[in-house]
């Protein structure tokens, strides 16, 4: 049930396992078993320190498109983290459109329409409908548009089956839990030169004031795998740099199982994040660190043997926690 | 004292002082002079607006002065200003419990009040009306994304006075220099008592080291087009960086802003210049 330090997962999914829903669904994201971190601005500042001074001897970073300024996020950390064996034969990065993505991204919408307002009509004509008003997602729409009739039936199928799961299992949420969807993040690192950008599904629970109040959900559409949990804790190491305190939950819905994936926020977890978030920004920045990057390969998690933390530079006391095996689908 | 009570607080202390009728004239004589040298250059006839935006490309990207604006489109994040100041006003009136269940209701009552009087308030109201089911959902959304963070700052049904959520922005030509406007605009005006009054800028994305003359701006400008009534403060909002700062109004900072103002005029003919410059070419 529960992997790693304060990871605490949806059971294994025997015969009599049923995804969780209604109120029970929103009880697993409130309560996870640990106590909420107390808002702790000597952490928090250094959380900022080990970023900082990581990344202090860097100048002149960033493409014009950015403004001069680095702009991390989960994707770009990801793949630039990869091995260079991932980094051939992984996802990321992928510029062509295939009816995974494409139902990923309706999906997506959905689930930001039924949070906002409760109900979906038709689907697929929702979705789209959605995704319309994004000029980013154009090429999307008009590549869906142009699918073959039997591809666009398969979409629309699994489109469906998911729409029906999130309207059924979602219940509306209390206005004072300030429920509010793609909510963007930033934090700005080096002067100014390297900023963290984060863009959540859903975010409940009001600013922290004493105590940690927010809790974080990302929804995926497809099957599990270790990269999310990365996504996630980089999320929530954005939100305790620009917050009093940290998310007290970060959390992957997979609806296409209706599966939920929740991990507690502690201090080991956002040192963690912190750590791979500076090895990355620094290849990123191309001036990387001597630590080995592709010790923090998300797809390697899934290999028989841990990934190692092999130069000591700047992760000198890192002790990578090795994603559970058997994770990944 | 909570973070919700300080900012709270900070929104309605008294002012340390009074920002007089003289200085105020003062730095509109000093703004006009540096406006009329700075915007010689500028094509006769040729309009320019001043407002936060064009500061900021000013000051970070004057590459992109030179280019031409995009036909205007309605999308959601035209919507989400007005529609997430409207949630805000319902939500003061204690009328709904939170953004995300005043969104609705709201947004249901402009188009309403549009269909039954043809006037559009919001100006969005035909075009929200003529949306499917998806993409409206998706104004609301970001409509509630806009407003929260807004929402949960301060302690808005205990603020005394009156708050006014949006209305008309605030404006200035300057004489003598007719193409040149200021524009100048606030989510929130909270009047004080007096003449005095406290202004909410929000801003997306992260402060830039010049946020403090932005925030003077908003200042200037309302203090250019009302000289009786200025502001005392400005308090900035940077939701996606969770940034809170403020500037407290007096000369120096009126000051501070008319010099930002000159510049951004000056940056913007220069750049203009070469653009036509280009194109003779």
């Amino acid at each position: 049930m529960t992997e790693g330090g304060g990871v605490g997962g949806t059971p294994p999914r025997g015969p009599e396992w049923r995804p969780l829903s209604g109120p029970a669904l929103l009880e697993r994201l409130r309560v996870t078993g640990r106590p909420r971190p107390a808002t702790d601005p000597a952490f928090a500042a250094d959380l900022r320190g080990l970023l900082e001074s990581g990344l202090q001897d860097l100048s002149e970073l960033g493409e014009p498109a950015d403004g001069g300024r680095l702009v991390v996020t989960k994707e770009r950390l990801t793949r630039v983290l990869a091995c260079p064996g991932h980094r051939t034969v992984n996802r990321f990065g992928e510029r062509s459109f295939t009816i995974p993505m494409a139902c990923g991204a309706l999906v997506d919408a959905l689930f930001r329409q039924i949070v906002t307002v409760g109900s979906v009509g038709d689907p697929l004509t929702d979705a789209l409908d959605g995704l319309g008003t994004d000029e980013r997602q154009s090429a999307l729409v008009t590549w869906i548009g142009d699918l073959a009739p039997s591809d666009l039936a398969e979409l629309r199928a699994e489109v469906d089956r998911q729409a029906q799961g999130l309207v059924h299992r979602w219940p509306a949420f209390d206005p004072l839990w300030l429920p509010r969807t793609q909510e963007s993040m930033r934090v700005v690192l080096a002067g100014g030169r390297i900023e963290l950008s984060a863009r959540v599904d859903l975010a409940i629970g009001r600013p922290a004031e004493d105590e940690s109040s927010v809790a974080i959900v990302e929804v995926k559409s497809g099957a599990r795998r270790p990269a999310h949990r990365d996504d996630l804790r980089f999320y929530a190491l954005v939100e305790a740099l620009r917050s009093p305190a940290p998310p007290f939950a970060v959390a992957t819905y997979y609806s296409r199982t209706g599966e939920v994936d929740v991990e507690s926020v502690t201090h080991d977890l956002l040192v963690q994040a912190a750590r791979r978030c500076l090895v990355g920004t620094r290849e990123l920045a191309g001036t990387p660190s001597e630590a080995d990057t592709g010790a923090w390969c998300s797809a390697c998690a899934v290999l028989p043997r841990p990934p190692v933390v092999t130069a000591p530079a700047v992760a000198a006391d890192t002790t990578v926690v090795a994603f559970p095996r058997g994770q990944a689908a | 004292m909570t973070r919700v009570r300080a900012a709270t607080a900070g929104l309605v202390a008294s002012p340390d002082h009074a920002l007089g009728g003289d200085a105020v004239d003062r730095v509109r004589t000093r703004l006009e002079v540096g406006i009329a040298d700075a915007a010689a250059d500028l094509s006769a006839g040729a309009p320019l607006e001043v407002g936060l935006p064009l500061l900021r490309r000013a000051r970070y990207h004057p590459e992109l002065l030179g280019l031409p604006d995009e036909p205007f489109a309605w999308r959601p994040a035209f919507v989400r200003r007005s529609l997430g100041l409207e949630i805000l006003r319902t939500c003061r009136d204690r009328r709904y419990r939170g953004p995300a269940a005043a969104v609705g209701p709201v947004a249901d009552h402009a188009l309403e009040e549009w269909r039954r009087t043809g006037w559009r308030t919001f100006h969005w109201e035909p075009w929200v009306a003529g949306l499917g089911a998806g993409a409206r959902s998706v104004v609301l959304a970001e409509a509630v994304a806009w407003a929260t963070p807004l929402w949960a700052t301060f302690d808005w049904p205990d603020l005394p006075g009156t708050v006014e959520f949006g209305g008309p922005d605030d404006r200035w030509s300057c004489p003598g220099v007719d193409s040149v406007l200021l524009k100048g605009r606030s989510e929130v005006r909270l009047h004080l008592g007096g003449s005095l009054r406290s202004l909410v800028s929000v801003a997306s994305g992260a402060p830039g080291d010049g946020w403090r003359h932005e925030l003077a701006y908003v200042a200037l400008v309302a203090a250019l087009s009302a000289p009786d009534r200025t502001a005392a403060r400005v308090v900035g909002l940077w939701p996606d960086a969770g940034i809170r700062l403020a500037v407290e109004v007096d000369e120096a900072v009126l000051a501070g802003a008319v010099n930002r103002v000159v510049d951004a005029v000056a940056v913007t003919a220069d750049v203009w210049a070469s653009r036509s410059a280009t194109e003779v070419a």
